[in-house]
C-alpha cells in the first residue's frame, strides 16, 4: 500500500524541478520556514536561491501531498520536516541524477 | 510617495521599474489597483515578484533573507502576486528561482485588458444617461449653444484614454501570446477550405492541430467545405492536407477575407 503511494508521488514529482528539489532537501531535518532560505544558500554555496513565493508554493504543495509535515507552534513558528514519502521521492531523484551524472562522466566536453 | 502605473502585475516591466525605484531609495510598501505606495529607505533592496496560488499562506513567517513587501490578489485569474525584497548582499546578483511563467502573465494581462474595456463600456453607458440629463437641464436653462459640446468632449476624451490604456495592454498580450505560444481565445483568421473530387469523406484527424476545424457542407460531386480557424498560411494548410487526399483531389483555400482563392 505504502509502496503504491510512494510510486504515485514519485510519478507525480519526478523529475523534480530545481525549486522542488531544493525545498525537499532543505527540510531533511526539522527546520522553521524562516530558516529555509539561509539553509538553501548554505546548501548551494550561495549560488542559487528560491523566491519567497516559490518556496511557499512548494512547501504548500508538498505538505498537501504529505511529502513534508508542517507543525505550527504556539508562537506561530511553522516547522517543516520531510516524511517517508518525501524521502522516497528524494531517493528516486538521487538515482535519476546519479544516472545522468554517470552519463556525463563519459561525455567528452 | 505614490505613483499610478498601468502595469501587468508580475510583469518584467513592473519589476524593472520597482527595482529602479528601490535603487533610488523608494521601497514598495503597498499595491492597490494601479496605485503603488512607497516608503523611503536607505537600505539597498533587490525586489522579486511571483505568482502564488491563493490557497498558499504567504504569511507563514518572515525569512532571514527575504521580506514580503506587498501581496495583491487578482480576480482574473484568481492568483496572488507576491512582492518580496532582500537586502542580503549575497543575493543582489545571485540567480533566484521565481515562479513567473508567461502563461500566467498572459492570463493576468488579458484580465487587465478586459478591465480597461469594461471601464470604457461603463464610462460610455454612464455618459449616455448623464448627457440626456445634462441636455434636458441645458434646454430648461436656455444655455448658450457652446455648452452643449462640453459633455460629448469629456466623454470622447475619457473613452479615448481608456481605449489607449487597453491598447497598451493589448500590445503586451500579443507579445506574451508569441512567447507562451498560446492562442487560446485569441482572434484567428477563418480560412475556407474546399476539398473537391473526393471519393469519400476525408479523415482530418492528422491535421487537427492546425486549428479549429468546423464542417460546413458537402455536395454530391464530392466537394467538402470546412472552415478552419488558424494562424497557418494558405500554403501551410495545402501542404498539410496534400498527403491526406488522393492525387486527383483538388484543394482550394480561400483567405479569411473570403475574396479570392489564394
Amino acid at each position: 500500500m505504502a509502496t503504491e503511494l510512494y510510486q504515485r508521488l514519485i510519478d507525480k514529482y519526478e523529475p523534480l524541478t530545481e525549486a522542488a528539489f531544493l525545498t525537499l532537501v532543505s527540510v531533511c531535518e526539522p527546520i522553521s520556514s524562516a530558516e529555509i532560505p539561509a539553509k538553501i544558500a548554505s546548501l548551494t554555496n550561495g549560488q542559487l536561491q528560491l523566491g519567497l513565493g516559490t518556496l511557499y508554493t512548494n512547501l504548500h504543495m508538498m505538505t498537501r501531498d504529505y511529502l513534508i509535515t508542517e507543525r505550527v507552534d504556539a508562537d506561530e513558528t511553522h516547522t517543516y520536516e520531510i516524511t517517508g514519502s518525501g524521502t522516497a521521492v528524494l531517493a528516486a531523484e538521487r538515482d535519476r541524477l546519479a544516472l545522468l551524472n554517470q552519463i556525463m562522466k563519459n561525455v567528452r566536453l | 510617495m505614490w505613483r499610478y502605473r498601468n502595469f501587468i502585475k508580475g510583469s518584467e516591466a513592473e519589476l524593472k521599474w520597482l527595482n529602479q525605484l528601490a535603487k533610488r531609495g523608494w521601497l514598495l510598501k503597498q499595491v492597490r489597483g494601479s496605485r503603488y505606495d512607497f516608503v523611503a529607505t536607505t537600505d539597498h533592496y533587490r525586489l522579486f515578484t511571483e505568482y502564488v496560488p491563493v490557497d498558499v499562506d504567504t504569511t507563514v513567517g518572515t525569512s532571514q533573507l527575504f521580506k514580503v513587501l506587498a501581496i495583491v490578489t487578482l480576480k482574473k485569474p484568481v492568483i496572488q502576486v507576491v512582492y518580496s525584497g532582500t537586502t542580503a548582499p549575497e543575493l543582489q546578483s545571485t540567480p533566484v528561482d521565481t515562479t513567473t511563467d508567461d502563461q500566467l502573465r498572459l492570463k493576468v494581462a488579458i484580465g487587465l485588458r478586459e478591465r480597461w474595456l469594461n471601464l470604457a463600456n461603463i464610462w460610455t453607458l454612464s455618459w449616455v444617461v448623464a448627457l440626456t440629463l445634462i441636455i434636458m437641464l441645458l434646454v430648461a436653462l436656455q444655455a448658450p449653444p457652446w455648452t452643449y459640446s462640453i459633455g460629448p468632449w469629456i466623454w470622447l476624451l475619457g473613452t479615448l484614454w481608456e481605449l489607449l490604456k487597453a491598447h497598451q495592454v493589448h500590445r503586451q498580450v500579443r507579445q506574451l501570446r508569441l512567447r507562451a505560444r498560446d492562442n487560446d481565445g485569441a482572434w484567428q483568421p477563418t480560412m475556407h477550405v474546399f476539398l473537391r473530387h473526393m471519393p469519400t469523406t476525408p479523415d482530418l484527424k492528422a491535421v487537427a492541430d492546425l486549428g479549429v476545424w468546423s464542417f460546413v457542407g458537402e455536395d454530391h460531386k464530392g466537394t467538402y467545405w470546412y472552415d478552419l480557424r488558424t494562424p497557418a498560411s494558405v500554403d501551410e494548410i495545402k501542404q498539410a492536407l496534400r498527403p491526406l487526399v488522393p492525387p486527383e483531389a483538388q484543394i482550394n483555400v480561400m483567405s479569411w477575407l473570403g475574396l479570392w482563392p489564394l
